[in-house]
């Protein structure tokens, strides 16, 4: 028994150890990130988005949305990106197999004909059935194709793409209006950029008018609530963060911008993991990395993608269960960038961090909590150190926390009311007591699913956006 | 060990307080100053457009438009943005009265470096020519922001002297693409394309030497000045093209040729077909386009050949460039025997309506 | 021309510091005007059949100026529409011609060359 208990408090220590360096890490980005959206602040008053692309002198945009019985919403959101302020796009649509009647509407609105495109198969894909052309609107086009799953409608999309920057959208989130024009304005001003991301915000609630969102506002619901701190701390610090010291390794698939010519280099989107937003940059990383050229992966604060989030633990647990499975894979099918120095810090230290505290530390806290219990219970109470530790992590999850909402409210106040900010910062404390762990077995069972495999498009109940 | 995290939990608990007072005091201030503007918005509207309609004259005007700067920079810039002519000299005219130039020329001079860069785009936005010596000498700048927003206000400016110093820095330093690089050297205006013609003259038909003053190989600021000549519908840049029409010369070269002769709509005296069997399927379609627009005779024969091209834009242009050229029954011939073809020329005459 | 009824003209803009700058020039001209920002809202407006003119903003939020004009010739609603846009590029601006716009002035403008196409074509439909 004496061993046992000298083993929790070994592991204690390393606990501890942990955490120290993993919230060391936090904050530094934290830092870092606060830097970089001052100097994104700055840049943005040089070149006047708006007069850049409405000279002649911009680059074309191919939009790929992927869809899968979308028939709710699929007209209403093609419509509002067919409006997007943009000077040239086009617009794929690609119906992946619906069961719904997905193609039905989409063919009885736009007027669709048979296209007079040859449809490339640079990537394979599963069999397109048709192609069509809408005779109201010259740039949409929309590929009817046997069910494939989410990677493999994007790659159909990139095959036919005709313009050298693709940019995807999932169809059911809603972009703002210039966010094209920001997201698109940095592979203008430097011919690095091979990829950049934007930032996904909470949707629900919000006034939503002709697929805009047009009043920000905070959902009533604890769980909407907690998900948009996650949103914010994910986005406005850490990949804002990892972007600063150029290692990210992700570009949301809600919405992200690529050259099409390395995705073709990469092979496309890998069918093989529910993780392919991710698994496709550290792919492109190491593409680049093979080919001798420089280049940059960016991350933007402010083009915004809107999305809605579940609202019902079910989903979102499945929803995280499947993320935390993607990010497994994504990880495992790129090892080789595992602490290999050809990588610099991406492969020797922001691949680690992802692959231990990213992946792995659900295991860790459990086994954390674990510890502690049993030491309560061997002992019979509750040692002080314990509490102690227990308590600063807490707080140093807030202090990350409300950090996230003080960047929002220095830059972007898209919240409006004080009393919401105060209210953000209220579930910052909250979500310590129940939704943390909650989300920590939700993660420890996606890594479960990882070696359990299982594959699917993962449903999500879509709500119609409000109009 | 418990000294430690009780240190540690305090920090921690003392920032978090810290951030959130900063929050709540960030917020009140934001609205404060939000409300504040809104309604100096108000007032300033007001007399501008009082002034706009020369209902009172400019120093009133100035008068009543003098505080804030940078707010009233804010409050100014889309009117800069969207007048022209009369009205947009007028602000110029006032801005200069209402100490703004002055104020914004000291920020370019000693303001941290947040303010720089609005001085700069400002006084760039409002062709301020005093600002060009600091300007100038930002160009060589350590820091990129700054460099820039420089290259920036100098082309808004307009200032011809500098347009070279510019270009070889855009070319040499920075990692601007060509889209960008357009943008900027045609803010210069119109006059630049003399400019360039002579430079060209002076400099094209030694060998290298482009390479040698600019930093890039020959074939980038050939495909950079085409494309000015281009959007000027500079004519007398054709006889600059001439030379190296040919179909051995730089790809790249060609496109931007071509692409420069379609938008003035200019007739070259060379055989085009060269061009059309080149190997490179952008040349191919961009001649096809070019012999469309200029409704060229002559090449009706290869234009039937390339609508079966294997590639799909090739196939475009040549469908549409028969059209154009006055062949509209060639197209309907395909569709009738069947030909191949048949489908581009359907869509074609489709997407003209015919 | 109208010195015996005043026009009325719905301005289509976004940016409201310009659409009311308008409004002022217009007030001065004796032309009535009242602005929408929103694309959508341009349709609605129009059918109530009270303006002479549409002044037109290519690049709307919601519902795009191309889309609306299209709408308004489809439905065959006589209505001079004159495009105020960025847009300066000769494609954009022949295919705004050709689905029916009947003047196109690009921005940059002068508000007194607005004013004096606008009374132009105001007179023409007289």
């Amino acid at each position: 028994m004496e061993n046992f208990y000298y083993f929790l408090l070994v592991f204690d220590y390393f606990a501890v150890l942990y955490f120290f360096l993993v919230n060391g890490t936090y904050i530094f980005l934290n830092v870092k990130a606060f830097f970089s959206i001052k100097n994104y602040w700055t840049s943005r008053e040089i070149i006047d988005i708006e007069n850049l692309f409405q000279s002649e002198f911009y680059k074309p945009v191919s939009i790929i949305i992927p869809a899968y019985n979308e028939e709710l919403t699929i007209v209403d959101n093609i419509i509002s990106i067919l409006s997007l302020q943009y000077p040239e796009l086009e617009v794929i649509v690609v119906n992946d197999g619906s069961k719904d009647n997905t193609i039905e509407e989409l063919k009885d609105y736009f007027s669709l004909v048979e296209s007079s495109r040859t449809y490339r198969d640079d990537l394979a894909t599963q069999p397109v059935k048709k192609v069509y052309d809408s005779l109201d609107y010259p740039n949409l086009v929309v590929i009817d194709k046997e069910n494939g799953g989410k990677a493999d409608s994007l790659n159909a999309g990139i095959n036919i793409a005709q313009f050298p920057l693709v940019c995807n959208i999932d169809a059911d989130s809603l972009i703002d209006d210039q966010a094209l024009q920001k997201i698109v304005e940095p592979f203008s001003r430097d011919w690095r950029v091979i990829a950049a991301g934007g930032t996904i915000r909470v949707a629900n609630e919000c006034g939503i008018k002709g697929g805009q969102v047009k009043k920000v506002r905070l959902s009533k619901k604890p769980i909407v609530r907690f998900q948009v701190l996650e949103y914010l701390r994910a986005f406005l610090f850490g990949r804002v963060g990892w972007a600063s010291l150029n290692s990210l390794l992700i570009i949301s698939g809600a919405f992200g911008v690529f050259k099409r010519k390395y995705l073709l280099k990469v092979g496309g989107y890998s069918t093989r993991t529910v993780g392919e937003d991710m698994e496709l940059v550290l792919k492109l990383n190491k593409e680049m990395q093979k080919s001798d050229r420089d280049y940059r992966v960016l991350f933007f604060p402010d083009p915004v993608c809107w999305t809605q989030v579940p609202e019902e633990i079910k989903i979102l647990s499945s929803q995280r269960r499947r993320w935390q499975r993607g990010l497994g894979q994504s990880l495992l099918m790129n090892k080789e960038i595992f602490f290999n120095k050809n990588y610099g810090l991406l492969g020797l230290f922001t691949y680690p961090f992802y692959f231990f505290v990213e992946l792995l530390g659900p295991v860790i806290e459990i086994l954390g909590y674990i510890s502690i219990i049993l030491t309560v219970v061997i002992r019979g109470r509750i040692n002080e150190v314990v509490i102690l530790f227990f308590i600063t992590a807490i707080l140093m999850g807030v202090l990350l926390s409300i950090l996230s909402l003080f960047f929002e409210e220095m830059t972007f106040h898209k919240y409006t009311k004080l009393k919401d900010k105060l209210s953000l910062v209220f579930y910052a404390f909250l979500e310590n007591f129940g939704y943390r762990q909650l989300h920590t077995f939700w993660r420890l069972r996606g890594l479960f699913d990882l070696f359990s495999k299982k594959e699917s498009w993962g449903s999500q109940k879509r709500k119609k956006f409000n109009d | 060990m418990r000294t430690i995290l009780y240190y540690a939990a305090s920090v921690i608990m003392f920032l978090i307080v810290l951030v959130i007072l900063t929050i709540i005091v960030y917020h009140l201030k934001n609205r404060r100053k939000e409300k504040k503007y809104q309604n100096q918005k108000k007032k300033w509207e007001h007399y501008l457009f009082k002034y706009l309609a020369e209902e009172i004259n400019v120093e009133e005007a100035a008068l009543k438009l003098n505080s804030n700067y940078f707010y009233l920079y804010d409050f100014i810039k889309p009117y800069l943005k969207n007048l022209k002519g009369d009205d947009f000299e007028k602000i110029k005219q006032l801005v200069k009265e209402n100490g703004m130039n002055k104020f914004f020329l000291e920020k370019l001079e000693q303001g941290r470096k947040e303010e720089k860069i609005k001085a700069a785009v400002f006084l760039g936005k409002v062709e301020e020519k005093k600002a060009l010596p600091l300007l100038e000498i930002y160009l060589d700048s350590d820091n990129k922001d700054l460099q820039t927003v420089s290259i920036w206000a100098i082309a808004d400016i307009g200032e011809q002297r500098l347009f070279f110093k510019i270009l070889k820095i855009v070319l040499k330093e920075s990692r601007f693409t060509f889209e960008i690089l357009t943008e900027i050297l045609i803010r210069f205006g119109r006059d630049i394309c003399g400019e360039i013609e002579t430079f060209l003259k002076e400099n094209f038909y030694q060998e290298n030497k482009l390479e040698v003053i600019l930093g890039v190989p020959e074939y980038q600021a050939l495909s950079l000045f085409f494309d000015i000549f281009g959007y000027y519908r500079y004519h007398p840049g054709v006889q600059l093209m001439e030379p190296v029409l040919i179909p051995e010369y730089n790809n790249e070269v060609l496109i931007h040729i071509f692409k420069s002769l379609v938008k003035m709509e200019y007739p070259v005296d060379k055989d085009l077909s060269v061009f059309l069997s080149h190997d490179d399927w952008v040349v191919r379609s961009q001649t096809a386009r070019y012999i469309g627009v200029i409704n060229a005779d002559g090449y009706l024969e290869e234009l039937q050949v390339l609508i079966n091209d294997s590639n799909w834009w090739v196939r475009y242009y040549s469908a549409w460039a028969i059209l154009k050229t006055g062949n509209i029954d060639v197209l309907k011939d395909i569709i009738k025997s069947e030909k191949k073809g048949k489908e581009m020329s359907e869509y074609v005459l489709a997407q003209n309506n015919i | 021309m109208g010195d015996e009824r005043d026009y009325k003209i719905l301005i289509a803009e976004d940016d409201e510091s310009i659409s009311r700058l308008i409004s002022y020039k217009f007030k001065n001209q004796n032309l009535e005007s009242e602005v929408v920002t929103d694309g959508d809202q341009v349709l609605p407006e129009i059918e109530k059949g009270v303006y002479d003119a549409l002044i037109l903003d290519l690049m709307l939020p919601v519902l795009d100026g191309m889309s609306i004009l299209n709408k308004i010739r489809e439905n065959n609603i006589e209505i001079p529409v004159l495009i105020l846009s960025a847009r300066s590029q000769e494609k954009d601006i022949l295919k705004a011609l050709k689905s029916g716009a009947d003047e196109y002035l690009t921005k940059p403008f002068r508000p007194e060359e607005l004013i004096i196409r606008l009374k132009m074509l105001l007179d023409g439909v007289d």
